[in-house]
């Protein structure tokens, strides 16, 4: 066991997000949760099998604090790459998107990031494929994700377990055991969604206005 | 102290037990809190010696905290004193403690976070309490603290040895930070927020930048070589800040000589690169962008370097592409660039070109692609002289012809892209989000943007495009038909020309002869066959001169691709665009019949449905599908027989368990089996042409079902429902068997219904040995489904499968509909039974009066049904927004149902003896909950259009004279021919409709029903009309809710209507005799002082709402005489008015 490589993963997002939905899909993470659940942040040992072997994320789940509360920065020390959430049915989560990244990287330079937009099962999506652009300033990945279907629940961690083993052949072996999807995605709708990601990862960046 | 940095430590601790976790973050929570807790955390983040770095963060962000507290500009009363007292002693710290080596020892999110804080006290008392800030932190550096115009001498006046690096970084942070707090779009700010900001911008502008600019220059000048991680940040910030600082303080000799010099310096150029980018990007106004461009002479720049690098070629060609773009701004600008700018930007765009070009043609798609934006541009200028008639220039043709070829040769694959070999490919993976890693998304990607460039040029200039395109093309078939093609080498051999064709240009010649397609199809359409414009060149290429692209070159060139034998290589590049070409063009073999033979049996072979690759595989089978369903019936029959001996091994069912209740599935997927549907829908159609011998048809057909009948028997009698039920993998099996038969009876054509009338003496498209081995089918499934009907999958293969027997057999079937909707009914979930309402509305409407005795018992459950779940939710409360919108669905489906009933001409199926009782008990929540709840304007727009139906099938036209489809203008019209050539021989639907229900429209139930009816209507329905609309959270400003006040206004005016005297009076028989259209006619409603409902309305209804008798009588005076869209005028008018 001691040989299995930890990354302490920081998933940041405002409230509502999705972001404890998220982690707890994840079964072998929920289980072992029970050990160190805690009040400030919750820490859940996600472990994925891959071709390279067994890593685990030590995800810190910091629900509940989003805004003043607990420890905030703190809770980053350390930390070795990170998911930012919002969701696409709240245009607010995705304009404080560059406030997560910012006071982030501040704490974690240079670690790996992926930002991953939630609920994308719903129909009502407020926050189009086109307007999402902040990761390519970034340089970040970026996933369209259903917490509640599961929809590429897996996509995030394998992004970053390749950055962080430093080798993109990294594949995942085996389906994370997850919990069984509470919605079906339409898949007629993540298509379309897929053909919107697409056209707008062609469009030109939006100009960054001088604001004088 | 100690206690904070204990309580910091268990907080942040994953092992220490909850509750003593709880009250350490308690604890830190009331530090933040008290009024002094920043000085404590003060003196903890500055004391020797040094606490940990978490408590010393924690403190950081307790004084962080202080400062927000102070107010947006620290005038929060006491604030001053508190931001000074940290501002000295913060500066003390850093003066002391970061000068020297142990700066490096201070962990990198404690420097960083100090960077930050400092920048907080900066934006709070910059610049009235603060303001030497810039001042301050340039003088712990050592660096010039200098203002005015820069030479070369104000940085050599600076002693190098006296500049400190550790100071310089931590300055660069404090920079770094003020740019993303007050500047970097991307940051939301408030209002308030962002007019401080300007004006610490403004204070900035007197002298600071200038100092800035100063202190960036000595760090270019002294530390490039010693530092260029400093130099590198400087250069990133330059970027950053040039959008708001006088572009004079970085464009002067000195600075661009040093930028220029670093751009051979391998550590530095990229960021030069960049920071000159962001110079030449900024925004300004023509004719000052046009000196900069002069002034920086940065196309010669350019051209003088060493771009051997590809990272660096991609910075250089981002820096290009910027250039292009803004000389084609000043190209445009008509307004304030003068005629002169506009010429010297045109001679400097033709200048870059050749720079652009050379970028374009790179080896590396991301060199290539980093002059993208300013090649579109250049285009959309082209395109718009092309509009206009402005002819190009020599030299503008002559670099459309220069760029033609290499956009056509960037469409190739690399030679080095990543092919899954046959064995590890996998089926569809289809990921959406863009993943950078994931070439092939960033192939298509690279593609896309070449087409729309290619297409471009199509457009500008037709006949260039046309040569081009259809040149290579051309060439690559006749080199495939005369030397063959390989599924190994990439590339071609011998010769150029003169080898076999390697499979990266035979894919370029399949996916030329496709955009050539699709250019052409979205242009004018594709019309194969039709009249020739002169003589068709054939395989010559007819390039020079001709207008431009032409469905008989498509031809040609589809005819050249089939010749050439290209769809026997291997290689899975080569067959998906190839079947994708033959089904996407499939108007060609209507014109070449004789084109079907060899593409048939490409598909048929080795490189087709037996593709060695899976994923390949599957996507032929798809195409396969498309293809066949394509042809004319009429052809098919000859190769019924060898079709589905060659398919018949791929048609094995083996249900792949991981798909039930993977957690990587998105739905509705089963894996390889979804893609065998395709392969049997298209064995269906191979059957189903009327000239295929019956015999052969049948022995065809028992051989596709006897596998799929025994396959699914054996499953059944092997174990008992109860344990068949227990076992997913049985489960999926029998669910696939019965699917897959649903899909074979798909591929025949759906039978003709007429439901005009009752009898189901239609002559059978179906041969009647082909209809008995269908309702042998129709019967194992209904049983199947008896058996499991508690397992949703089966239920869901029941539904389809029976849903297409329906279609192909017609009223044949009906009579399994009551068992299918019985047990589908008992056991459905919420989201199916929103299905099963659509699903039953296309029945109603389909067949008519011929369902109608089914519907009519059908009714009363299905309706339970629905309000048992709404009924649930509304006690147990919505579990979440997934719960509500599927409600939400319910509810629609459920309304749209009850629609189509009347709009199929069945509203007898209410009048029943068993429903006609209940009849207001079901209207009861249309008008009282679905028609009022404004959350939901499309719900409640539906139930209003149901009421409106219903009062015009039981008070207006009780004896069913009239349609009660929805009325169209043309409907109307030719109603109202009808009507008028009304002659007792005619059938009326309702009146057949009721007929096949037994029930006279004056039976006694039917008359009692009608009755409560009506008093419902006025005791509720016109309450609600009038309510609904007027509720403060109706919003009439909403389109939607538009809608929903026409569908009230239709109502209102269909009940006045019913209040005519004959007509509430009468026995139904007067509104036969008029034509409905001109019933509906103002004026409407008859004599209104013998109008019922006018009565009611004017001296009961609306003076009970606080309506003015005058008011009151006006309403029902606009009712009756103005037209439907007149009267929804007047009543959104009129609500708006009584809502004030």
């Amino acid at each position: 066991m001691a040989d299995i490589p930890k990354f302490k993963l920081v998933l940041v997002g405002d409230g509502g997000t999705g972001k404890t939905t998220f982690v707890k899909r994840h079964i072998s993470g929920e289980f072992e949760k029970k050990y160190i659940a805690t009040i400030g942040v919750e820490v859940h040992p996600l472990k994925f099998n891959t071709n390279k072997g067994e890593i685990i994320f030590n995800t810190w789940d910091t629900a509940g604090q989003e805004k003043f509360g607990g420890l905030r920065d703190g809770y980053y020390i350390q930390g070795q790459c990170a998911i930012i959430m919002f969701d696409v049915t709240s245009r607010i989560t995705y304009k404080n998107v560059p406030n997560w990244h910012r006071d982030l990287v501040r704490v974690c330079e240079n670690v790996p990031i992926v930002l991953c937009g939630n609920k994308v099962d719903i129909k009502e999506r407020k926050v189009k494929a086109k307007t999402i652009t902040f990761h390519r300033k970034k340089n970040l990945q970026y996933y369209d994700i259903s917490a509640k279907s599961n929809y590429n629940f897996e996509k995030p961690f394998l992004w970053l377990a390749r950055k962080l083993v430093g080798d993109p052949n990294l594949e995942f072996v085996q389906a994370p055991a997850l919990q069984p999807p509470e919605v079906h995605i339409d898949n007629d709708l993540m298509d379309q969604y897929n053909l919107e990601m697409e056209a707008a990862a062609a469009q030109p960046l939006p100009e960054e206005d001088d604001d004088l | 102290m100690e206690q904070i940095e204990e309580a910091v430590r268990c907080a942040l601790d994953p092992g220490t037990n909850q509750s003593v976790k709880a009250e350490a973050t308690r604890y830190c929570e009331s530090v933040k809190a008290s009024p002094d807790g920043w000085r404590a955390c003060l003196e903890l983040f500055t004391t020797t010696p040094e606490k940990t770095p978490e408590s010393r963060l924690f403190a950081l962000q307790v004084i962080d905290a202080m400062i927000m507290g102070a107010g947006i500009r620290g005038n929060e009363s006491g604030a001053a004193a508190k931001l000074s007292t940290t501002r000295a002693a913060l500066l003390e710290f850093v003066s002391t403690r970061y000068s020297g080596p142990s700066y490096q020892n201070e962990p990198p999110f404690i420097r960083n976070t100090l960077a930050h804080t400092i920048t907080l006290l900066a934006l709070a008392s910059y610049p009235a309490q603060w303001p030497t800030f810039v001042k301050d932190v340039i003088s712990l550096t050592g660096l010039p603290d200098a203002t005015g115009a820069l030479t070369e001498d104000s940085a050599r006046r600076t002693n190098a040895a006296s500049i400190n690096p550790f100071m310089v970084d931590f300055l660069l942070k404090i920079l770094g930070s003020l740019d993303e707090e007050m500047v970097n779009p991307a940051v939301p700010r408030g209002a308030e927020e962002a007019a401080r900001n300007t004006d610490i911008k403004d204070a900035m502008r007197v002298e600071d930048v200038n100092r800035m600019a100063h202190a960036w220059y000595s760090i270019l000048a002294h530390l490039s070589t010693s530092r260029p991680d400093l130099a590198n940040a400087t250069l990133r910030l330059m970027g950053v800040y040039v959008s708001w600082i006088d572009i004079s303080l970085i464009v002067n000799q000195p600075f661009v000589s040093i930028i220029f010099s670093l751009l051979k310096a391998p550590a530095l150029r990229g960021q030069a690169c960049r920071c000159l980018a962001e110079i030449v990007g900024k925004g300004m106004r023509s004719m000052d962008k046009l000196c900069l461009i002069q002034f920086l002479d940065i196309v010669d720049v350019m051209n003088q370097l060493e771009l051997g690098d590809m990272e660096f070629a991609e910075e250089v060609g981002k820096l290009a592409n910027v250039v292009g773009v803004e000389l084609k701004a000043i190209w445009v600008d008509k307004e304030s660039a003068t005629p002169d700018a506009h010429a010297t930007a045109v001679a400097l765009l033709e200048k870059l070109m050749p720079l652009l070009l050379s970028f374009l043609s790179h080896e590396y798609d991301e060199v290539s692609s980093s002059v993208f934006t300013a090649i579109g541009e250049i285009l959309s200028v082209f395109k718009k002289m092309q509009r206009e008639g402005a002819p190009l220039t020599a030299s503008q043709q002559g670099f459309l012809s220069r760029l033609m070829p290499i956009l056509v040769d960037k469409l190739k694959y690399g030679e080095a892209y990543p092919w899954p070999t046959a064995a590890d490919a996998s089926i569809g993976d289809n990921d959406g989000s863009l993943d950078e890693d994931d070439e092939e998304v960033m192939f298509s990607e690279l593609r896309r943007n070449l087409r729309a460039f290619i297409d471009a040029i199509a457009q500008i200039a037709p006949a260039l495009y046309d040569s081009i395109m259809l040149t290579t093309a051309q060439d690559i078939f006749k080199q495939c038909n005369q030397y063959g093609v390989s599924a190994e080498q990439a590339t071609d051999g011998g010769d150029s020309g003169h080898g076999q064709l390697g499979w990266v240009r035979a894919e370029l010649g399949l996916y030329l002869t496709q955009a050539y397609g699709e250019r052409l199809s979205s242009n004018k359409g594709l019309r194969f066959g039709g009249p020739k414009h002169g003589q068709s060149n054939g395989a010559q290429p007819n390039g020079t001169g001709t207008s431009g692209p032409s469905i008989e070159s498509l031809s040609d060139l589809l005819t050249m691709m089939i010749q050439s034998g290209v769809a026997a290589c291997q290689h899975p590049a080569i067959a998906p665009m190839y079947f994708e070409n033959c089904v996407r063009f499939n108007g060609y073999f209507d014109a070449r019949r004789e084109a079907v033979t060899p593409v048939l049996t490409s598909f048929l072979s080795a490189t087709g449905v037996r593709h060695p690759h899976a994923s390949v595989r599957v996507r032929v089978w798809y195409f396969l599908h498309r293809f066949v369903k394509n042809l004319p019936t009429s052809g098919l029959a000859m190769y019924s027989s060898d079709f589905i001996s060659a398919v018949n091994d791929l048609l094995l069912i083996s249900a792949d368990p991981s798909t039930i209740n993977s957690a990587l599935t998105t739905g509705t997927g089963y894996g390889m089996f979804d893609s065998q549907l395709f392969l049997f829908e298209s064995c269906g159609i191979m059957l189903s042409p009327g000239d295929l011998d019956d015999t052969a048809r049948m022995s065809l057909l028992q051989h596709l079902f006897n596998p799929l009948f025994t396959g699914a028997q054996r499953l059944m009698n092997s174990r008992s429902s109860e344990q068949i039920l227990q076992d997913p993998r049985s489960l999926l099996q029998i669910h696939h068997y019965l699917t897959a038969i649903g899909s074979i009876i798909k591929g025949f054509p759906d039978v003709r219904v007429d439901s005009k009338t009752v009898s189901i003496n239609l002559p059978h498209q179906l041969s009647p040995s082909t209809a008995q081995v269908f309702l042998k089918a129709a019967d194992m499934c209904i049983a199947i489904l008896e058996a499991l009907r508690d397992s949703h999958l089966i239920r869901e293969a029941a539904r389809f499968t029976l849903s297409r027997m329906l279609s192909v057999l017609g009223a044949e079937a009906l009579p399994y509909l009551p068992r299918l909707i019985d047990n589908l009914v008992s056991s459905c979930a919420v989201e199916e039974l929103s299905d099963l309402l659509g699903f039953l509305g296309l029945i109603v409407f389909k067949f008519k009066p011929q369902v109608a005795p089914t519907a009519s018992k059908l009714l009363l459950p299905v309706i339970s049904k629905v309000y048992g779940f709404l009924d649930q939710v509304a006690q147990g409360g919505a579990t979440g927004t997934d719960e509500i919108m599927l409600l939400q669905d319910l509810r629609k489906a459920y309304l749209t149902w009850v629609l189509a009933i009347f709009n199929s001409d069945l509203d007898g199926i209410f009048l029943i003896e068993q429903n006609a009782p209940h009849l207001v008990t079901i209207f009861q929540p249309i008008a009282g909950q679905l028609a009022t709840d404004s959350a939901s304007p499309p719900c409640q727009r539906l139930a209003f259009a149901v009421l409106f139906k219903a009062i015009q099938a039981w008070m207006v036209d009780p004896m069913g004279w009239h349609t009660l489809t929805t009325l169209t203008p043309s409907v109307a019209a030719a109603l109202s021919n009808a009507a008028s050539a009304k002659d007792s021989s005619r059938v009326i639907l309702r009146q057949a409709a009721a007929q096949t229900l037994g029930i006279g429209p004056d039976s006694e139930s039917a008359r009692e029903a009608r009755s409560q009816f009506k008093q419902f209507v006025l005791n509720t329905v016109v309450p609600a009309c009038f309510e609904t609309p007027t509720r403060p959270e109706f919003n009439m400003a909403d389109a939607q809710a538009s809608l929903v006040v026409s569908e009230i206004a239709a109502v209102l005016q269909m009940t006045l209507l019913a209040g005519r005297p004959d007509i509430a009076s009468g026995d139904g028989s007067s509104a036969g005799a008029i034509p409905l259209p001109q019933l509906l006619t103002p004026p409407i409603g008859g004599d209104l002082n013998q109008n019922q409902f006018a009565a009611y309305l004017s001296s009961v209804l609306l003076p009970r709402m606080g309506c003015p008798t005058s008011m009151a009588t006006e309403f029902v005076q606009a009712l009756a005489s103005l037209d439907q869209k007149q009267f929804k005028k007047y009543f959104a008018a009129f609500l708006t008015n009584s809502s004030q």
